[in-house]
């Protein structure tokens, strides 16, 4: 077993290409605008965003750049991703099975025609990230089932997020928005009615949860710009209280609930370095997962002290370093290929797994590659593709005597996608 | 490299046609969206091209005459009666908000619209009741949810316009898997845990209108809606170790105890809808528009739950027969045989000029009549309703260029619609029936404002 886990060179290469053979199959997937970056072109250049966004891919990396967008613009794209998840013991090598992931995106840039001093300085970006299959898909399971609650399939959301960025001056940038993702609350009343059948009152409400983003960007020079976004906690729950009291036995309103989603307050920091046709952008991402509940909530509300794993969940706070670089090669004057690279390390917010609980994860070293072609004025399109390789690194969560043997977790995960714009 | 840009620029576009958006159309069905369109009864598949576009005719985006946002506010108060008693129906209020960007795509005129109607407590609700239970089955629930929808429109030659997009709603479904230890004498202490596996799956249907410019004066619309339908499918399994201490607590009576519950329901339906509509201008500054749309009533699921309980519990010889489970029967979900109906819409916009820098007044107004698709309650079932004639006016002050960082136009536009539901009489065939007779009456108010930029 390599450094990284199972992948073997071949194994690698054969993984990748194997994608999009099965990215259209069902799936399931953790926040993708958290794990993968969005856009086609931040995802390519280590999610980095919040100095080197461009067009509609800043309302989520810093919507203070939508500023620098002056054309109406309209994007899609589409992303997959697959996870090879292990989780290993002494006697057993054990697959965990995960559902690829698919996911469409949507994003749009409109500039606001204003006139006198605010004359092309305020744009409006909006930001659709769809999974084909699902709004919303939460898996909550039992914490001893061997899981990857941070980048497997916890939950696949519809994200929304909408941006306003303004360029004040020749040299600052000030934005904001918020992302919203929906969460599903409600209760079941099982009853007889007067016949003696079985009934029941339902009442579920999808409810929308929002985090705010703020985000600046200040140019030093025309080559050197500073960014700075702030994104707030997103939390979706599921919460679903089932009552059955007319089935002649004594039970306990059921508090079926768990964290179906959540996605961490963070501050991501960055610089970029153009210079001439290359772009660099080096920055880091601080995640504060200590306030991250955990997936599980007590079944039994009156017995808050059982259910929710052992020992009891925690998490830590996390800073993840990433570089992007983006170089334009001229195509006969009329469109451009830009090719794309970046690195990102991403530590993990968990401890080992010591206890009964088996909630896993590990250190993540994420590659990624992309290449665009950008028309000019006379062809308004974009076309932009790219790819992830995120390998987990190996790690040996040595359990106590009454936990069971030690787990050995590793194991990789693959995204690439595709997109394509029009400016009008 | 021309015919990449047109490949890539029409793939594009068509996919996000296909693709995107929209969803749940409850509350722009009932109670209109946005102030213009609203004060003119809905009667506007014709004749919108602003933000409202979106909802009532998408093919109208391609003649915005640009950019513009909108963003307003509106409530609905329902005041519905059973035997003069209110029932209590929850208001309807939201944030409204859109905007169109019109533009050229390789010579040909483009538009991208956004719309949303955001209910100020929830994306949308999910509910419920026992068959029996009375409710306004039009307007309890089915205006509760987000109005989200995206849509694209070209104009290929200057007189047709085509526009529209995917509409895309969730269904629930669940699974809940609960084990344990459950008490018998204190449910409370009962040591239990669960699993949960629930998406809400997307679901898509076509929207797509038409708009025809035969003269300068007047404009033709059809518009087709998709049916669709939120439904709500749990499955929740209990596989517990049912304890219970002897009377002397000596001793743990220990019995495996299964059950298997299943609860489906349909909700927030909205039928298939095909709208035919035209715009009129009587004079430069006065308009005519009316609407006739087709309703699939007809194909209405009722929203009951239809539940199954299985249970699996062998308890040992003196174990008490007062904690042994019930095995009922299945509910039998009867069918609510809605009627398709048709609904004339009507509306008038007259403009007056306030100034020679462009400034003007608008005032509306509009009037629709619904006849209730409910068919007579004289079974097992109780879905409420009576026949709708809605009343509208509206005014918009539109200011031309008040300042230089504004060289577009503001809107202000305010709505009112007062909707009449006169008195309908449900007679029981049977006079033992639960419920009985009762009358049925009430009205609606709704207010909307929307303040609007257009460049």
């Amino acid at each position: 077993m390599g450094r990284f886990g199972r992948p073997t060179a071949r194994g690698f290469v054969a993984r990748a290409a194997g994608i999009g053979l099965v990215a259209w199959a069902s799936s399931a997937h953790a926040a993708p605008q958290d794990l993968f970056g969005f856009g086609a072109r931040s995802a390519a250049m280590g999610a980095t965003s919040a100095a080197a966004a461009e067009g509609y891919e800043a309302v989520f990396g810093n919507p203070a750049l939508l500023a620098d967008t002056r054309e109406k613009s309209l994007t899609l794209g589409l992303n997959f991703a697959r996870h090879f998840l292990h989780a290993d013991t002494a006697d057993r090598a054990r697959s965990l099975p995960t559902d690829p992931m698919k996911t469409i995106t949507i994003g749009a840039a409109l500039p606001i025609p204003l006139g006198g001093v605010l004359r092309d300085r305020i744009t409006f970006g909006v930001g659709f990230l769809d999974p084909v299959k699902y709004l919303v898909r939460a898996k909550i399971l039992y914490p001893e089932t061997h899981q990857f609650p941070i980048i497997a399939p916890r939950v696949q959301s519809l994200a929304i997020i909408l941006g306003l960025g303004a360029r004040i001056g020749d040299r600052l940038y000030v934005g904001g928005g918020f992302e919203a993702l929906a969460a599903l609350v409600g209760t079941i009343d099982i009853r007889l009615d007067a016949t003696g059948r079985v009934g029941s009152r339902t009442d579920d409400q999808v409810v929308a949860a929002y985090a705010p983003i703020f985000a600046a960007a200040f140019d030093l020079s025309p080559k050197l710009r500073l960014g700075a976004t702030f994104r707030g906690e997103l939390i979706g729950r599921f919460a679903v209280l089932i009552r059955a009291q007319d089935l002649g036995i004594p039970l306990p309103d059921f508090n079926v609930a768990g964290m179906a989603q959540y996605i961490p307050r963070q501050l991501q920091l960055e610089v970029r370095w153009l210079e001439r046709r290359t772009t660099i952008a080096l920055g880091v991402l601080a995640r504060q997962w200590s306030r991250y509940p955990g997936p599980n909530e007590p079944t039994v509300s009156l017995n808050q002290e059982y259910g929710t794993g052992s020992p009891p969940f925690s998490a830590h706070d996390t800073l993840s370093p990433r570089i992007g670089v983006e170089h334009v090669l001229p195509l006969g004057g009329k469109a451009s290929l830009r090719l794309r690279g970046g690195y990102i390390f991403e530590p993990s917010p968990l401890d080992e797994q010591t206890g009964k609980d088996n909630l896993l994860d590990a250190t993540r070293h994420v590659v990624t590659a992309g290449v665009g072609v950008l028309g000019g004025q006379s062809l308004p399109f974009s076309v932009d593709v790219y790819a992830q390789a995120h390998l987990l690194a190996t790690r040996v969560h040595h359990k106590d005597s009454e936990s069971g043997p030690d787990v050995t977790s590793s194991g990789s995960m693959f995204a690439v996608g595709i997109a394509t714009g029009v400016r009008f | 490299m021309r015919a990449l840009a047109t490949l890539a620029g029409v793939a594009t576009a068509v996919s996000t046609l296909a693709i995107s958006t929209a969803a749940l159309a409850g509350p722009a069905e009932t109670y209109g969206f946005l102030s213009r369109s609203t004060a003119m009864g809905g009667a506007v598949s014709a004749d919108a091209t602003d933000v409202s576009a979106n909802f009532y005719n998408p093919a109208g985006l391609a003649s915005a005459p640009g950019v513009r946002i909108d963003i307003g506010y509106m409530r609905a108060n329902a005041s519905l009666r059973m035997n003069g008693k209110d029932n209590a129906v929850d208001a309807v209020h939201g944030l409204v908000f859109g905007l169109v960007a019109p533009g050229k795509l390789l010579g040909m005129p483009f538009a991208f619209g956004v719309a949303l109607h955001l209910p100020d407590d929830r994306v949308f609700r999910v509910r419920a009741l026992d068959q029996q239970q009375p409710r306004w089955e039009i307007y309890d629930n089915r205006p509760q949810r987000l109005f989200f929808g995206a849509h694209l429109a070209i104009q290929p030659v200057k007189w047709l316009e085509i526009g529209g997009g995917l509409v895309f709603l969730a269904a629930t479904r669940a699974r809940l898997d609960i084990t344990g230890d459950l008490s018998l004498s204190d449910a409370a202490t009962s040591r239990l845990r669960h699993e949960v596996d629930a998406d809400l799956t997307s679901i898509r249907y076509p929207q797509l209108g038409l708009r025809l410019k035969p003269t300068d004066r007047l404009r033709l619309s059809a518009v087709y809606r998709g049916e669709f339908q939120l439904t709500l499918d749990i499955e929740a399994r209990l596989a517990v170790q049912a304890k219970l201490r002897d009377s002397s607590c000596a001793t743990t009576l220990c019995v495996p105890f299964f059950t298997y519950l299943t609860t489906s329901s349909v909700n927030a339906f909205l039928p298939r809808q095909v709208v035919l509509g035209g715009s009129y201008d009587l004079t430069p500054d006065v308009t005519l528009d009316a609407d006739v749309t087709w309703i699939q009533w007809s194909s209405y699921k009722s929203p009951m739950s239809a539940v199954t309980a299985q249970t699996k519990f062998d308890p040992p010889p003196g174990f008490p027969a007062s904690l042994t489970p019930e095995k009922p029967a299945p509910t039998v979900v009867l069918p609510p045989n809605f009627q398709n109906r048709v609904v004339p819409r009507i509306g008038v916009e007259a403009r007056l000029p306030l100034s020679p820098k462009g400034h003007s007044l608008a005032l509306r107004g509009g009037y629709f009549y619904e006849r209730s698709p409910v068919p007579p309650q004289s079974g097992g079932t109780n879905f409420v309703d009576a026949d709708r004639h809605a009343f509208s006016v509206g005014t918009g002050l539109k200011l031309h260029a008040p300042f230089t960082e504004m060289p577009g136009d503001i809107h202000f536009d305010l709505h009112a619609q007062w909707s009449y539901l006169p008195e309908r009489v449900f007679t029981k065939d049977s006079p033992a029936d639960p419920i009985g007779d009762y009358r049925a009456s009430g009205q609606i108010w709704s207010f909307g404002t929307t303040l609007g930029l257009a460049f």
